[in-house]
């Protein structure tokens, strides 16, 4: 994030914390970071990880390059595939896609309520 | 308004009954406090007034107008960095006629302004949630 960060006045800075206490304890988050948590344990799925991130590095830095190839792209795929073949890590991606689900649907409730997207606007113009 | 319906067995959260932690009326009542609160920040309201302002000015609506249609048009030339420099100068020209119209000024200061303070939330919120609030909910980038 660049330049300064914008003061929340005091009444919605408690909303929003507020409203980031109520998410963090509803049943989909307090999933996800138990699975989270599980998977830390677990140094077979770490390593999985690891890997998975040094190959999409790897490949990142090379398609900036401009020397992208289809082995590259077929080694990253292998590589999440074998990833996603670990217990953990398969639980974990569906417990963060049910975790982004509950958030989408908070999203979309705000955005019917103020009409407009405050996530929208959050990303506007750069990420 | 229209759009998406929003279910409110999603926003319980109840696929997983009997867990711990807040139910689906705390999550709902904190997301309407949330957006009750931000709704009457002096922030919103002067982007909901500015927005109204330039909504109602025909000429900032004529200056708008004419510059989207030109971007519209030069869009796959911009894309490809095949724009000549006439065609960039033309669309550069049309961009300063409209944002110095002063209610689209205001409002692109009151959006900025808008802009900044939802940035500031969504750090705030996915600090909390530990998931990137914003890129999780407009994965689409950017804007």
């Amino acid at each position: 994030m660049n330049g300064q960060m914008t003061q929340i006045p005091p009444e919605l800075l408690g909303a929003t914390e507020a409203l980031g206490a109520s998410l963090a304890s509803s049943p989909p988050f307090v999933t996800y970071r138990g699975t989270q948590a599980r998977l830390e344990k677990d140094e077979g799925a770490r390593a999985l990880l690891d890997h998975q991130a040094e190959v999409e590095r790897e490949v990142q830095k090379r398609r900036a390059e401009g020397s992208l190839t289809r082995e590259d792209i077929d080694r990253v795929r292998a590589a999440q595939r074998e990833a996603q073949s670990h217990p953990f890590v398969l639980e974990l991606s569906l417990a963060e896609r049910g975790a982004a689900a509950h958030l989408l649907q908070v999203d979309r409730l705000i955005t019917e309520l103020l009409g407009v997207d405050v996530a929208v606007l959050a990303r506007a113009g750069g990420c | 308004m229209g759009g998406t319906r929003v279910d409110t067995q999603m926003i319980d959260g109840s696929r997983e009954a009997g867990a711990a932690g807040s139910d689906g009326s705390d999550v709902e009542a904190a997301a309407r406090r949330f957006a009750a609160s931000l709704g009457e920040t002096p922030v919103f309201r002067a982007f909901q007034e500015a927005s109204a302002r330039f909504h109602e000015d025909e000429q900032a609506q004529d200056a708008y107008g004419a510059f989207q249609i030109r971007q519209r048009e030069l869009q796959p030339l911009l894309m490809l960095g095949a724009a000549s420099d006439e065609q960039r100068a033309e669309l550069d020209g049309l961009y300063e006629s409209f944002v110095t119209e002063p209610s689209a000024a205001e409002l692109l200061e009151a959006q900025a302004s808008l802009i900044a303070l939802c940035r500031a939330i969504d750090g705030l919120l996915s600090e909390r949630v530990g998931l990137p609030f914003a890129a999780t909910c407009n994965p689409r980038c950017c804007g």
